[in-house]
């Protein structure tokens, strides 16, 4: 028997061994628990603390700005948040809700209350977009956790409806979709940058992450020709001409005829380019280069300059205008008053159709057709306007016998609108044709110029000096002074310019619509030096009331010109005004 | 090791774990600090945006001519008083 020592002895002896293996067995259950952690769920883990840990935020580029020619901003990006609602987290009856929301957002509670019924499921409801600061603080106010704001560029257009058809509209993913901004969308779109951050426990960011930084990479600017003030002052006299007549449409154009720049355009009716979808397709398209129209009387002054630069008449030649009628074939031509024996300026003054015909049979196919090209009539003009059309002019093959004539007198071509009135400045500009422009220059994000878009860009001669001095300064001048362009006559300054009207091409293309009209006139003054060439068309104004280019369209461009030139600061020329002029 | 030379290491050692902790402390209020202003400058951003919207709708011709005509100031857009200004000086010159 053993000793009571020797039993307590063995005992701890016992227990010694039996707590080192366990304490061997629960060390081996540790070391095996983390093998398994760092090989088996490893990547699980790792995923799990990156989503815990690491965060991040979307740093946004801005989109560039659209300037005029002055810096008034035309477009710009600024940060609105849209309203959205978590219908899970909506407590309570949803009408009471949308009554508290309905007031802060100027929704209809209806409305509201519909849009979270609808999309019960889903966590993200927009209510509204693009919301103003007053409506993301009321919403604020609520400290509702079911209503929220979410962050998002949004284009804005401060001119409202102004230059609309210039500069187009984005869509909802901020690319540019029409206008300068489609057009000029790789130049103004910027890249959004990426913030990475680490979080503590509670998602409060702690650090950036280095290797997370991507710096936002804003847009460049684009600075137009186009002068704001003028654009309204052409807006505003389209307006009230198209109204005055009750026109379907209406375009105008400002031109400088010794830059090329473009300085307004204007098609009327417009829209408002925040909202582009209130309107149809139609009434947004940019009229002025996408639609050609045949030009008609405003046609003559080009071929009359193609008869005397090729020595095919001269200024002084009496042309026969059988008092008013005409017999080509089956087709008989009319004038709108009688006249016999007209030299060129009777016949451009008095926009004889009689007489162009004459001078067109002079010329022959031929050159009137070289004519025409020259004028750069059927070929774009090269303007940054997207969707710009080419007009028709039909090879000579295509030339029936009554072409000569009709070509003439402006019809059986088909131009646009800038096209005619670059015609016009290129006469004006001694006969020296200049690329129409709507861009200025293009600026980085930072304002510093890229590339060189200044200078004029000259496309060359068409006709020669001592010939576009002569139509301007003799033809185009009698036309205001003793012709049909009366209506564009100023108090202050001499104006030259050409009227014209046409009957339009019914739907079908095939025949003329009856009562249906084109009234056009093209001006320019002062007569020494134009500053200015303004044009001015209205489209199917109602045919009782007026629509002949005289008197509908001569006196939008008077009142165009008789305001934009002293806005630029051009001295009046007209004598007792000038005379007074220090 | 005498006592003294124990205590001096050990306080040693602790001043030098402050130290660390405090440093740490103090990089991860500097780390936020610049997580808060990258957040302020992107606000600024969008504020700057906003205000340069603002401007621009204030400086629309239009709404510079709808305030003139409301405020019955008299003065007239610049440019605009050019003409009238060279005629009424042609009249006052007339015998």
């Amino acid at each position: 028997m053993s000793s009571p020592a020797a039993s307590i002895d063995q005992f701890q002896r016992r227990s010694g061994v039996v707590l080192l293996l366990c304490s061997a067995v629960v060390l081996l259950g540790l070391g095996g628990r983390l093998v398994y952690i760092n090989t088996t769920l490893r990547d699980r883990l790792l995923n799990y603390a990156e989503r815990q840990q690491q965060g991040g935020a979307t740093m946004p580029a801005r989109r560039g700005i659209i300037l005029d020619a002055r810096g008034r901003v035309l477009a710009a990006t600024e940060q609105r948040p849209d309203v959205f609602v978590d219908p899970s987290r909506v407590e309570g009856d949803v009408d009471e809700f949308a009554n508290r929301l309905s007031p802060r957002v100027n929704i209809p509670a209806a409305n509201i209350a519909e849009k979270i019924r609808r999309r019960p499921q889903s966590r993200f409801v927009v209510i509204a977009s693009g919301v103003d600061d007053i409506t993301a603080e009321a919403v604020r106010a609520m400290h509702d956790p079911a209503v929220n704001l979410d962050e998002r560029s949004v284009r804005t257009y401060p001119l409202g409806e102004s230059i609309a058809h210039v500069l187009g509209w984005v869509g909802r993913d901020g690319a540019g979709l029409e206008g300068i901004e489609a057009a000029f969308d790789s130049h103004l779109r910027g890249k959004d940058g990426w913030r990475g951050t680490i979080h503590d426990a509670r998602r409060r960011a702690l650090r950036s992450s280095d290797e997370e930084m991507i710096p936002p990479k804003d847009g460049g600017h684009v600075v137009l020709t186009i002068d704001a003030e003028i654009q309204r002052i052409a807006e505003q006299a389209l307006a009230e001409s198209v109204n005055r007549v009750e026109a379907e449409s209406g375009i105008a154009i400002v031109m400088s005829p010794q830059t090329g720049e473009i300085l307004a355009m204007a098609c009327y009716p417009t829209f408002d380019p925040n909202d582009p979808g209130s309107v149809p397709t139609d009434v947004r398209r940019n009229r002025a280069v996408t639609d050609p129209v045949e030009p008609g009387s405003t046609f003559k002054p080009f071929i009359v300059c193609g008869a005397l630069d090729g020595s095919h008449i001269s200024a002084t030649e009496q042309f026969d205008c059988h008092m008013g009628v005409r017999m080509i074939g089956s087709r008989t031509i009319k004038d709108v008053k009688p006249h016999g024996m007209m030299d060129v300026k009777g016949i451009i003054t008095h926009s004889s159709n009689i007489g162009m015909s004459m001078i067109a049979d002079r010329m022959g196919n031929p050159a009137l057709h070289n004519t025409i090209r020259r004028f750069g009539f059927g070929t774009k003009t090269g303007i940054e306007c997207p969707g710009e059309a080419d007009g028709r002019v039909y090879p000579l093959k295509k030339w029936s016998k009554l072409s000569t004539a009709s070509v003439g007198m402006g019809y059986e071509v088909l131009v646009s609108p800038l096209q005619l009135i670059n015609g016009f400045a290129t006469i004006i500009n001694d006969g020296v044709m200049l690329r129409p422009r709507i861009v200025k220059r293009l600026l980085g994000p930072g304002g510093e110029a890229v590339g060189d878009s200044e200078s004029p860009q000259i496309v060359g001669r068409v006709v020669s000096s001592r010939i576009a001095h002569y139509v301007t300064e003799e033809l185009l001048v009698s036309v205001v002074e003793n012709g049909s362009g009366k209506g564009a006559k100023l108090e202050h300054y001499s104006v030259l310019g050409k009227t014209g009207t046409t009957k339009l091409i019914s739907r079908n293309g095939k025949i003329y619509e009856p009562d249906a009209y084109l009234g056009t006139f093209v001006g320019a003054a002062p007569v020494e030096r134009p500053a200015l060439v303004a044009m001015v068309m209205i489209r199917r104004p109602n045919h009782r009331l007026a629509y002949y280019g005289s008197a509908v369209a001569a006196p939008a461009v008077g009142e165009i010109l008789g305001q934009a030139l002293p806005y630029l600061g051009v001295p009046p020329d007209k004598d007792q005004v000038a005379a007074a002029t220090p | 090791m005498t006592v003294a030379r124990g205590f001096a290491l050990s306080v040693a050692f602790a001043a030098i774990a402050l130290t660390v902790v405090h440093l740490r402390a103090e990089q991860t209020r500097c780390a936020a600090r610049m997580v808060a202003i990258d957040a302020d400058w992107v606000r600024l951003r969008r504020d700057l945006w906003g205000l340069q919207t603002r401007i621009a709708r204030l400086k629309a011709p239009e709404r510079i001519h709808d305030r003139v005509a409301a405020f019955q100031t008299g003065l007239v857009p610049p440019g605009f008083d050019e003409v009238s200004r060279r005629t009424e000086r042609l009249a006052s010159r007339k015998p």
